[in-house]
């Protein structure tokens, strides 16, 4: 189990990550969602010693990362897709594998686990993103270890390495293994994630199963009739929250249920042709709870 | 080019293993440490073109220049004693350059961060870098001295008082590790090749000459290849600046541990 202890990081004047304490459990995917700066790189960066926090602490099974025996055996971090173009795949593994002391046979095998053996005496610069990822992922795979970190590893990747990805992750939690996974495809994540950790401005935003999020959702009623201004006016009567645009569009309505509006409109001759749930998606969601943590945003 | 890579079904059967049963045996500590990261060192620059490039030039300018000297010089008796060890100050030059690269192509490439995620203990990694730049650049000045022997022969002169040559050979070898060494400190220090490159070359064979011709003898003799080139001798009746080979040196050494020393607390503060 990986705890994250009131992690904080600043940048001159600039908070990166603010008293960040969540908690990563073995047999489950643990999404890390937020918005672009909002702290999710340097918190990983953090977690493998690569960027040294103000205050705070990380530790793996109660052991902080300076002082695991064999790092690589217990995190398998791959935070981004880099290595020397001029090298080939199984040489830039190799040096990962002496690094660790391990036999330079796991760099074929973990070539093999994540389908780039085809390409492992050709150089890295002449990769695809996508084969790079591959090859990230196979570094990080190199010490079998008990956790993965990975930062991004979709992006590049096609919807085959997409599917396959997910597919490779959710059957690693499912041996016991520990995966924290960043990424921005919320909708993605929530195909295969257990629980998520949410971020803004560094903060954290929420941090629970994706069905608590979900649950969290306000839902709320679409209802088409012809007699709108009926309808809505005998709602807003009982104090109902209705949502009604000028135009033809159905109403939306929060704060009651469907079964409660039937009656109504069966009480007072009101036609229905249309009376939906709505419920809003992950993203929809994670968007509300990181509106006001966003850094960068389109005009 | 059209790369194919395996299906997933094709790697299922290679996940036999529990993340959580590891089949690696435990590593030794503290020297086991070292000696995995002088490992993964070696590897990095075995596989690396830019090392095989060094080395090749060494040779090919070493030889070159020992041959030039020893065909066109005619205004002193030339053997092949005494002309061999002109490539030293070539291979010196080579061997601060691949000091320079084995940190800045990682801080470039941002492969630096496997490193340091595998060997979270940075001195570890530096002390295996240094390690196998001392064994690369003596190597690189052994290949560029015999290169220069060889140049020499080839152009046809004597081989001359052989008694010198161990001697010559001693302190070229030590003059090139120590170039190494600085170049591995300074790019620690700027953790950019060009730059690195680039400011040592101006700073060895321009402004160190620059200043030569206006400072004051005390001075110029403190600066770093100055200090270095009197370990190689290799200076004309009459302008001998440099002091005794055992002062200069450990005037050079001092710049050299300076550079490591200054390059090892940045890259431990800092972030990859």
């Amino acid at each position: 189990m990986i705890t994250i202890e009131a992690l904080t990081k600043t940048y001159g004047d600039r908070l990166a990550v603010d008293n960040l304490s969540f908690t990563v459990q073995p047999g489950l995917v643990t999404g890390f969602v937020g918005p672009n700066g909002s702290g999710k790189s340097t918190t990983m960066r953090m977690m493998v010693g690569l960027t040294r926090p103000d205050s705070g602490n990380v530790h793996y099974n109660g052991t902080p990362y300076h002082h695991l025996e064999r790092p690589i055996s217990t995190i398998g971090a791959a935070l981004d897709a880099s290595a020397h173009p001029g090298r080939t795949a199984r040489n830039h593994l190799r040096i990962m594998c002496a690094a660790s002391a391990l036999p330079r046979s796991r760099a074929d095998e973990v070539l093999a686990e994540v389908g780039i053996a085809s390409v492992a005496d050709q150089r890295v610069g002449g990769f695809s993103l996508g084969m790079r990822q591959r090859l990230a992922l196979a570094g990080a795979l190199l010490g079998n270890p008990e956790t993965l970190l990975l930062d991004e590893p979709a992006n590049g990747l096609d919807p085959d390495g997409i599917r396959w990805l997910r597919g490779y992750l959710r059957d690693y939690a499912d041996r016991g293994g520990a995966v924290l996974v960043s990424s921005h495809l919320i909708a993605e994540l929530s195909l295969f994630a257990d629980e998520l950790v949410v971020i803004g401005a560094g903060r954290l935003l929420a941090a629970a199963s994706v069905d608590e999020i979900t649950n969290r959702a306000q839902t709320s009623v679409r209802v088409d009739t012809p007699q709108r201004d009926e309808l809505a006016g005998l709602l807003r009567n009982q104090g109902i929250n209705v949502v009604k645009d000028s135009g033809a569009n159905p109403l939306t309505i929060t704060g009651t249920h469907r079964a409660a509006i039937a009656q109504l409109a069966l009480d007072h001759h009101i036609r229905l042709d249309e009376l939906v749930d709505q419920r809003a998606s992950l993203e929809d969601l994670l968007v509300d709870l990181t509106h006001d943590a966003v850094e960068f945003t389109s005009a | 080019m059209t790369t194919t890579l395996d299906s997933p079904a094709t790697h299922t059967a290679a996940r036999t293993t529990p993340p959580t049963q590891s089949a690696i045996a435990p590593l030794p500590r503290a020297s086991g440490r070292f000696v995995a990261a002088w490992r993964s060192e070696l590897v990095k620059l075995a596989t690396i073109r830019s090392s095989r490039a060094i080395l090749a030039l060494a040779i090919v300018v070493g030889g070159t220049a020992s041959f030039m000297v020893a065909r066109f010089v005619t205004d002193e008796v030339i053997t092949v004693a005494n002309v061999f060890g002109f490539s030293a100050v070539f291979t010196a030059v080579f061997a601060a350059v691949s000091g320079i690269l084995t940190y800045t192509a990682e801080a470039e490439h941002n492969t630096a961060q496997h490193t340091f995620a595998a060997e979270p203990r940075r001195s570890i990694v530096i002390g295996a870098k240094t390690a196998v730049s001392v064994t690369y650049t003596a190597a690189l000045a052994l290949a560029g001295l015999a290169a220069g022997a060889a140049g020499a022969a080839l152009a046809g002169v004597e081989t001359g008082d052989t008694s010198s040559i161990p001697t010559t050979i001693a302190w070229a070898t030590g003059f090139a590790v120590l170039a190494g060494v600085l170049g591995l400190g300074i790019g620690l220090i700027t953790r950019h090749s060009a730059a690195a490159i680039s400011g040592v070359l101006i700073w060895w064979l321009v402004v160190e000459n620059l200043v030569a011709v206006f400072a004051p003898e005390r001075i110029v003799r403190l600066m770093p290849f100055v200090a270095g080139n009197g370990m190689l001798e290799i200076v004309d009746e009459g302008e001998q600046i440099a002091y005794e080979r055992p002062v200069t040196t450990l005037i050079f050494a001092g710049y050299v541990l300076a550079a490591l020393i200054i390059g090892t607390i940045i890259t431990a503060r800092t972030d990859p």
